[in-house]
């Protein structure tokens, strides 16, 4: 029944520095759903923001039902009949459903030129969720629905436009297993109604669940597309990953002395946390998103709550830990959001380099102009940072030197604990072979490191013993050299049976 | 932080306050009779003083991304309270140079404390700053009101009136007073961990409190500080006044504002400098002064000091735009 096809015949994005996607010539049919799988940085968002209009292809062209596509904006895309419904959802939260479905430049039905009318809006909504066979009132307030309700709201918005094809991008990362499972009725039943559904997913069990077809990407290349029943985990995570060569450290630094003990920590987030970390240890956290990695960095360090359980640092307790409390016994955190939780971007480098070592450099009270230059032009040298004056805004940097300021500012402070939340992310590759580097050099030092990373092969290739959690607990504990990519993959979705 | 010193290329837009000012001042000179005279100097250092002693404190609250609206009320209730503790004193058969001598410290702690409530309701129960001060700005208003019963009251001793309207040789009381603040605060912002963390806080808050900067004990101590020297300031102009009256202090909050804006601190916090708000204190002085010294109508007033820093504000945004078409 595949009378719809959406294609794209010999794509390419270049993108500076790399090559996203590398001629990829792949079809969707319609009446079915179609999942796009792939590690981070496969190229397949790319491959999804170039259908939805959010880049243009380098080269190559896409098509639906033969008929070339060309555009460069989501609005065009949308007039052609391609929808998109985003993992961040964009509702309004202080507006009633029926406004949310209706609300943007010309949906709105009115009377007049200045005059909404509201029974059509009624109308329309009402009709559009029927449609969908979902059963949420429209006159709520979107702030009172629960995520997926919301996330309901996203596709029946994008239903709206009566697209022929609907891309779903992780729409069920921030959904209850229930919620999910409502989400994928409307899915089987927009399927049934002849739509051409991608659906991107980390979540292997779902796509067993939902998906007609999978199509997964590596590397920018199309690894191939293949029909679900021919399909098992080992299988499809063997096509995510490919082989894997990955050489763990060969030398360890980790000393028989215990620097942080986690003893059955909870809070909203995670729950029966024990661990303990060793002096030279870099221990490696995997899960997936949602896991509460971030999570128990936050707790440790003092950010979230700790409702129950222990925190101990060298064998003292530390009660209600704060990040000034925490800081003060030598620890420091490397957020995730360097942006939003590292960095001062207005201030300058040598600000942010001395951050968190306002006292160090101010051994009389005030600050010594010397003492400040040494700590700045240590990490700078040290770290090869790229800024021709240190008094420049942080803001002008590239985001790789970017972490190495976050990362030099916690350096200065001679940590003995280090938690490190996605150290790589959204970094260029000798960048971060450099950031590796220096833990390596900061484990030889006897620095206990803590590491969260999404890049599974970088768990590897550079921790000592690797925590798995799931759920907001941990479920598991290996080596990094008993490990393969594929096993701790397995492992951080619960996929029993498939290592 | 730091503009003064981003780059030395940079140096005529780092000086473009001082520069205008100086136009501005040998312009009036020129155009204006009893301009440049010592005598007018002094007068317009004088007429700075009060709201330039508030203005220094108020930089890092605005530097640190926070507001205070009740600085104008709180002088109002110092002065009042001062006089009222006073009286009570005098009443109780204390001699008046020793209830005054008593009055006037418990006056700056409790107006202390006055700021320690105002930050933590902004701290601990995360009401935005303008909201909580808002509310302090009437109640303190209101407390003078009250305490004062709608009169000045009086019965200061004669000597205290040097606090308000005294000379240290030529220079007034309160100028000298100021003098000191400005340089200790520029000290304090430019120099010590706690000026530095102020800056932090300002620019983002989330990433100084991970950095270990207490940013909850930073800001009570800022807020302290400011009713503190909305305080001090109120006992000063009471003395000048030589009662305490209820209704002084008003428009304070907005002079004192405009000032630090016209300076170049940002609303949004992470930037401002003490020399900028010296800087936006002469700029209102000067221009104010001279319009009396040309006889233009007082009612003119605020219609000048709006379009300063409607003024000040596109001449701050400019030379940003101008800072980043060279690449910063």
């Amino acid at each position: 029944m595949s009378d719809h096809i959406l294609a794209a015949e010999n794509v390419s994005k270049k993108f500076p520095g790399t090559l996203a996607l590398n001629n990829v010539s792949v079809s969707f049919g319609a009446g079915a759903v179609h999942a796009v799988l792939g590690k981070n940085g496969s190229g397949k968002s790319t491959l999804m923001k170039i259908f939805s209009g959010v880049f243009k292809a380098t080269e190559g062209s896409i098509s639906l039902d033969g008929q070339n596509l060309e555009y460069d904006s989501t609005e065009q895309a949308l007039a052609n009949g391609i929808a998109t419904v985003y993992q961040e959802l964009s509702v309004i939260k202080d507006l009633t459903v029926a406004e949310n479905l209706l609300i943007g430049k010309g949906k709105m039905p009115m009377k007049n030129k200045f005059q909404i009318n509201w029974n059509e809006v009624q109308r329309k909504a009402r009709e559009i969720l029927e449609y969908l066979n979902v059963d949420i009132d429209i006159h709520a307030y979107v702030r009172d629905l629960t995520v997926g309700q919301q996330q309901l709201i996203e596709i029946a918005k994008a239903m709206l436009v009566n697209p022929r094809v609907l891309i779903l991008d992780e729409p069920t990362s921030a959904l209850s297993d229930s919620e999910c499972e409502r989400l994928f009725t409307v899915v089987e039943e927009l399927k049934k109604k002849g739509l051409i559904i991608l659906f991107i997913t980390h979540r292997l069990q779902e796509v067993f669940k939902i998906a007609d077809y999978v199509t997964v990407l590596r590397d920018g290349l199309l690894i191939g597309t293949e029909q679900i029943e021919n399909l098992n985990s080992v299988k499809l995570i063997h096509m995510m990953f490919g082989d894997v060569e990955h050489h763990p450290r060969t030398e360890s630094y980790v000393v028989d002395e215990i620097v942080l003990e986690a003893r059955d920590i909870g809070n909203d987030k995670i729950k029966n946390i024990n661990f303990q970390l060793k002096k030279g240890e870099i221990l490696g956290i995997a899960g997936m998103l949602g896991a509460g990695r971030t999570e128990l960095l936050r707790a440790l360090y003092g950010l979230d709550r700790i409702d129950s359980g222990m925190v101990f640092v060298d064998g003292r307790q530390i009660v209600k830990p704060t990040p000034y409390k925490m800081k003060q016994k030598g620890c420091g955190l490397l957020s995730e959001n360097r942006k939003e939780e590292g960095l001062c971007l207005r201030l300058s480098v040598g600000d942010n380099l001395v951050l968190a070592n306002l006292h160090a450099i101010s051994p009389k009270g005030h600050i010594s102009r010397k003492i400040e230059k040494e700590y700045i032009h240590r990490q700078i040298n040290e770290l090869e940072i790229k800024v021709a004056d240190d008094q420049l805004p942080t803001n002008s940097l590239s985001g790789g030197n970017q972490q190495k300021v976050v990362i030099g500012n916690w350096l200065n402070t001679k940590p003995r604990i280090l938690f490190m939340d996605e150290p790589s992310r959204g970094i260029d590759v000798h960048a971060k072979q450099q950031i590796f580097n220096v833990m390596y050099e900061e484990a030889a030092k006897g620095v206990g490191i803590i590491m969260v990373s999404s890049e599974l092969e970088e768990l590897l290739e550079v921790c000592d013993r690797i925590l798995i959690m799931h759920n907001g607990q941990i479920t598991g504990e290996m080596a990094a050299d008993e490990l393969t990519v594929e096993a701790i993959y397995s492992l951080c979705i619960q996929e029993e049976g498939c290592v | 932080m730091k503009s003064n010193h981003i780059s030395k290329k940079l140096k005529i837009t780092n000086w473009l306050l001082e520069v205008i000012l100086l136009v501005l001042f040998v312009f009036f000179s020129i155009i204006a009779k009893n301009f440049f005279t010592v005598g007018n100097v002094l007068n317009i250092l004088r007429s700075i003083s009060f709201k330039g002693i508030i203005a220094c404190f108020m930089t890092m609250i605005i530097v640190s991304g926070e507001i205070d609206l009740s600085v104008g009320s709180t002088v109002a209730f110092s002065g009042v309270l001062s006089a009222y503790l006073n009286k009570i004193m005098v009443a109780g058969g204390l001699d008046a140079t020793t209830a005054t001598c008593i009055a006037i410290p418990i006056v700056i702690v409790i107006t202390a404390v006055v700021g320690l409530c105002i930050s933590l309701f902004v701290t601990k129960l995360k009401v935005p700053s303008f909201i909580v001060t808002l509310a302090a700005m009437q109640l303190m208003r209101g407390a003078a009101l009250l305490i004062a019963n709608g009169f000045p009251i009086q019965g200061y001793p004669s000597w205290f009136k040097y606090l308000g309207s005294g000379y240290v040789g030529p220079i007034p009381f309160p100028t000298v007073i100021f003098a000191i603040f400005i340089a200790v605060c520029w000290y304090i912002m430019q120099n010590t961990p706690f000026g530095r963390s102020i800056y932090a806080i300002g620019s983002n808050p989330d990433s100084a409190a991970l950095s270990g900067i207490n940013v909850n004990r930073i800001k009570a101590i800022i807020f302290m500080l400011t009713s503190a020297a909305a305080g001090l300031v109120g006992i000063m102009v009471s003395a000048q006044l030589n009662s305490g009256s209820p209704n002084i202090g008003s428009n304070y909050e907005m002079d004192v504002i405009s000032s630090v804006i016209i300076g170049g601190a940002s609303l949004s916090g992470g930037a401002g400098t003490i020399r900028g708000t010296l800087i936006g204190c002469i700029f209102t002085g000067i221009i104010l002064n001279a319009m009396t010294l040309l006889g233009v109508s007082d009612y003119w007033q605020y219609v000048v000091r709006g379009t300063l820093v409607v003024f000040a504000v596109f001449l701050n945004t400019m030379v940003k735009e101008r800072l980043k078409e060279r690449g910063m």
